[in-house]
């Protein structure tokens, strides 16, 4: 009888080259470039877009402060500037590497709208809201679309079947905002059914910030609008793809082959099927974090819901350019962020991102 | 907004419709082809698919508010305080808005700006997803993965809030930059649907003949590649259109957009702003631009459907 | 010797494991009920191998895969009954099994090795965890004993131990898969072991090696094997008896020798003439099985293979052949088994019937025990 070799393939070879060939099969430290480069080239795009756009927001702030402020030309000019950290005077290379080294210091500049205060502690002060609604919204959709989509699957072509599959076609076709003010128009408004007015903002007035039950409470019933928009309407996706991937995964042969081996029904359909259903949904996850953050922008507005996103809202609104440039950026690394940690979970969860190649 | 990448993932075709045959393709004979293909086809297919000519008529239709309406229409908005929110009426089909201004009039009005707006956004991010994407196809390398890597990097910025950013870092004075803008935003998710269409082509027997005979890229580009393409690329820019739609409503509706003038948009906006919502009798006002917004959009997606199914033949019945 | 296993109390014989009556299993298609199986009888005894060959639909995994209740859906065994002796001497009824029982039988009394294309092991799952998982699914909660017979299980079927134990399905070739399948179906000392296609979309040189391995492992350990394949040379490898498969229809039962020295039913037959000799100084020249296999859901009147077979009478386009006792443990469903020889010139010589089969609906096999 032989004995099968086994052999291990030959040891890669140093050189520039190879290290960068290992850099980019490499999985989470390809994620990882990516995400800095993407936060590199945002900041790059803000100091230009700012700086080299026609009707650039300096002028437009120099106009807004004669006119609107009655400062003279030449004070709202040196306001301007340095609002914007902008030194006319150096070349627009130096600009940038400035622009570069405050932010890396975390210098976003000062709001116009709240003089004196830093953009990033308004930041600070907003951000942990939506990091709340948006996550625990996005936590909600997810898990409920993946135990209903497996339900669904498993029931393939019952009547609740085919009722979840209407349901979840008909919250995905309605946009987040758009469910908001439904919510608000119909059963805030015309049913009365929900203390609108009270849900508004993300603290009762009088509640601080503390570690008590009471803070926990308040902040969860005013989160509990944006939070029920971005459940409800992520949702129908999370269902319906789950949906199909656990049909895809029920006809594979493993699942067969685990019911021959004698396990019960409920650990084959956590562990054979449900693992590998759950995998084509992560790479949807990245997209998914973009489109709620995004949609925070307009949800959060709509409920009062003061977080980054209304932040971001009310700076457009009023041109506060520094807390847009710094907002805009933050948003942006948030999302960049999250999709690292997506990334990280699905390549701790599929196995076959690894490995670089095969026993043989 | 929802409907960007959903629709663009589902709507568009797999696969162009191929008019090579086993030799050397030539423009004449693939467009030659086309022409009488399209001519009976063109018959047969409003014979057949009712659902999608009336969904071109229904487009017609705005298209020609578009170009006539404000010319067939008074510009003065007749401000009548005593016919506030009023019910449609022999005066005021439409009813009546928060100042007496006639509804039917500025939904007449607003097509202009809608389509306009929406037809140059599309027009615009579907040319530079088009051109740039079946070039860095076609020519591959590091080339490639660099666009592919600034695609995705301006992927993961959430639409909306880079177009909220974007509106006011520009100066908005004509809705031609409002379009540019829309664009500026769009083209990602275009591109790379565009390279993964050449992509596919570019395993095409005849592209790799016009490579081996070394017939340069921009020959392969315009007269092998994208003339195969030319449905899918009017599909894109259907699609295209009603994305851009939906951006620029959204803009007008959250007040994002220093904008004046008559736009489907800014009457939902006033709507809400001046408390509509409130009152039972503003249903008309409400309504009736939502509902010229859903029917052109809904037209446009039933027109991307038909058109599929024009040029792609798999998918006809009969 | 065939025993009549169909006993009044239901109880095996000592030395027979497994013991199939007349069964019939039908798929419900579009086009009507599809009888995938049709009137099956088969005995397999304590120790031995045997072979189920036939093509592609022949219903020989469908057969295999009920002896497990794997079946699909659509799938169901309408009538006749499969009786399995456990481990401690009492006689299942496989088809009656309620779930419990049949958890607890899969695997534990009789364990199945899939197709090598096929992917039977969990991506997600290091080789290790389906070994351990299976054993606690079965009452056996000390791991550390499961890994050490795992090792060891793996060891036997000549692989790495420790490595394969930690990898994970992907990092391992077709062979060694199917060698890691072939391990876990040892795992809790099941008495059958049924293995289907173990060796097709193998390169030849895995195969050697799976078959080599099974070889040793019989030699080895004590257990009963069925297998089925398309592959008549793996039956002349590994077993101790073989029965060929047609359209559903055991139509040749014996032991190996007898079946390939003297096969009595024309399809065997036709499946020998069409297997390449490698060795031997004379060129034989193949010979096809004409024709091509029946529709299941429009099957030929009398004797399925008749429109086939050089041998083919009126006779066989009217009756269906029922299973004829050749000889000791050797039996073959034709009326002409006495004429059937090995020649490949009858083939040549003697067209095929050729006539349109009539339709048939499905009918029952006339049960016939003596000549």
């Amino acid at each position: 009888m032989a004995a099968i070799a086994q052999e291990r393939s030959a040891p890669a070879r140093f050189g520039v080259r190879n290290v960068f060939r290992r850099l980019r099969s490499h999985f989470l430290l390809r994620c990882i470039g990516k995400s800095l480069f993407t936060i590199f080239f945002v900041s790059s795009l803000i100091f230009f877009l700012v700086r080299l756009l026609p009707g650039s927001p300096v002028e437009v702030l120099i106009a807004q402060l004669t006119g609107e402020y009655g400062y003279s030309y030449d004070m709202a000019a040196s306001q301007a500037r340095s609002l914007f950290a902008i030194d006319p005077n150096q070349p627009l290379t130096l600009q940038y590497v400035d622009y570069l080294r405050n932010l890396a210091r975390g210098d976003l500049g000062q709001s116009l709208l709240s003089p004196g205060v830093p953009v990033t502690e308004i930041i600070l002060k907003f951000l942990p809201w939506t990091l709340l609604s948006v996550g625990l919204g996005l936590l909600l959709a997810f898990v409920g679309g993946v135990f209903l989509g497996m339900v669904m699957a498993y029931r393939r072509n019952s009547a609740l079947d085919h009722l979840l599959s209407i349901t979840g076609s008909l919250f995905y076709s309605v946009p987040s905002y758009l469910f908001g003010i439904m919510v608000i128009v119909f059963f805030g408004i015309r049913m009365g059914w929900l203390p609108i007015a009270d849900m508004r903002g993300t603290l009762s007035s009088g509640q601080n910030v503390e570690l008590s039950f009471a803070f926990v409470k308040d902040a969860l019933f005013h989160a509990a609008l944006p939070i029920l928009t971005y459940a409800i309407t992520g949702l129908g996706a999370w269902m319906l793809l789950m949906k199909s991937s656990t049909v895809s995964a029920l006809e594979e042969d493993f699942v067969t082959a685990a019911r021959a081996r004698g396990l019960p029904e409920h650990r084959i359909a956590i562990l054979y099927v449900g693992r590998n259903a759950i995998l084509p949904l992560f790479t949807q996850l990245t997209i998914s974090i973009g489109f709620i953050v995004g949609g925070s922008f307009l949800v959060e507005p709509i409920f009062q819901y003061q977080g980054i996103g209304y932040t971001l809202f009310k700076g457009v609104q009023s041109r506060d350019y520094p807390l847009l440039q710094g907002v805009f950026l933050m948003i942006t690394i948030s999302v960049v962020t999250a999709n690292l940690v997506a990334d990280l979970l699905y390549s701790r969860l599929d196995p076959r991102i690894h490995s670089p190649g095969r026993i043989d | 907004m929802v409907q960007t990448t959903a629709d663009l993932a589902h709507t568009l075709p797999p696969e162009p419709p191929s008019t090579g045959t086993g030799s050397l393709p030539s423009v004449e004979a693939a467009e030659g082809h086309h022409r009488v293909g399209w001519g009976r086809a063109l018959l047969r297919f409003v014979r057949r698919n009712k659902i999608g000519a009336a969904a071109f008529l229904v487009f017609g239709f705005f298209v020609f508010l578009a170009i006539f309406g404000p010319l067939l229409t008074s510009t003065e908005k007749v401000t009548d305080l005593t016919q506030l929110y009023s019910q449609p009426s022999r005066d005021h089909i439409l009813g009546t808005d928060y100042a007496g201004h006639d509804t039917f009039t500025q939904i007449v009005r607003g097509a202009r700006s809608v389509l306009v707006v929406g037809a140059l956004a599309a027009a615009m991010s579907t040319f530079f997803a088009v051109t740039l994407g079946s070039i860095s196809a076609l020519i591959g390398g590091p080339s490639d993965s660099g666009v592919l890597l600034l695609t995705d990097v301006v992927l993961t910025i959430p639409y909306i809030v880079f177009l909220g950013v974007l509106a006011t870092f520009v100066k908005l004075d004509s809705p031609i930059l409002l379009a540019f803008i829309i664009a500026a935003v769009s083209w990602p998710t275009l591109l790379r649907a565009v390279r993964a269409q050449v992509l596919s082509l570019k395993e095409r027997e005849y592209v790799e003949a016009a490579r081996v005979l070394d017939l340069g890229t921009p020959h392969i580009l315009f007269r092998e590649v994208l003339p195969n393409m030319t449905s899918y690329i009017v599909i894109s820019f259907v699609i295209a259109m009603t994305n851009a739609i939906y951006g620029q409503i959204i803009l007008y509706f959250f007040g994002l957009v220093p904008l004046s003038g008559d736009n489907w948009g800014l009457m939902i906006q006033f709507a809400f702003t001046k408390g509509a919502i409130y009152f039972t009798d503003s249903l008309w006002y409400i309504m009736s631009p939502i509902v010229a917004i859903c029917l052109l959009q809904l037209s446009l997606v039933l027109i991307s459907r038909s058109l599929e199914e024009l040029f792609n033949p798999r998918l006809r019945e009969g | 010797m065939m025993t009549n296993g169909a006993g009044g109390n239901g109880r095996l014989p000592d030395d027979v494991v497994l013991s199939i009556e007349d069964l019939w299993i039908e798929y419900k298609t579009p086009a009507g009920q599809m009888q995938a199986v049709r009137g099956a009888t088969l005995e397999v005894r304590a120790g031995e191998a045997v072979a189920l060959i036939g093509e592609s639909g022949s219903g020989k995994t469908t057969l295999g895969l009920s002896l497990l209740q794997l079946l699909a859906r659509t799938a169901r065994v309408s009538r006749g009954r499969a009786r399995f002796r456990a481990t401690d001497g009492r006689t299942i009824d496989l088809f009656s099994l309620g779930d419990r029982d049949l958890r607890r039988y899969r695997w534990q009394e009789c364990a199945m090795v899939f197709q090598a294309a096929l992917n039977s092991l969990n991506p997600v799952l290091k080789v290790g965890d389906h070994f351990v998982e299976t054993a606690r699914a079965h009452g056996k909660k000390d791991d550390r004993q499961t890994s050490e017979r795992a090792l060891e299980l793996l060891r036997m079927v000549q692989l790495d131990g420790e490595r394969v134990f930690d990898s994970y399905p992907h990092e391992l070739s077709g062979g060694m898969r199917q060698r890691v399948s072939i391990a876990l179906s040892l795992l809790l000392e099941p008495q059958l072991i049924i293995l289907d296609e173990p060796t097709t979309a193998l390169d030849i040189l895995t195969q050697r090696a799976i078959i080599d391995v099974i070889r040793s492992l019989r030699e080895r350990l004590d257990f009963t094997m069925l297998f089925i394949s398309h592959d008549l040379s793996l039956a002349a490898e590994l077993a101790d008896r073989v029965a060929t498969m047609y359209a559903g229809e055991l139509v040749e039962v014996g032991n190996v020798r007898d079946v390939f020295y003297n096969p009595k039913h024309p399809y065997t037959v036709g499946l020998l003439n069409a297997v390449p000799p490698i060795a031997g100084e004379e060129f034989t020249p193949l010979t096809a099985i004409p024709g091509s296999p029946p529709n299941l859901l429009r099957m030929p009147s009398g004797c399925s293979f008749h429109p086939r077979c050089p041998y083919a009478t009126e006779l066989c386009a009217r009756q269906e052949p029922p299973l004829f006792i050749i000889s000791n443990g050797h039996q073959a469903a034709c009326f002409h088994r006495d004429r059937v020889t090995r020649r490949q010139d009858v083939w040549e010589e003697t067209p095929p019937s050729g006539r349109v089969p009539a339709e048939r609906v499905a009918g029952h096999r006339r049960e016939e025990t003596a000549t």
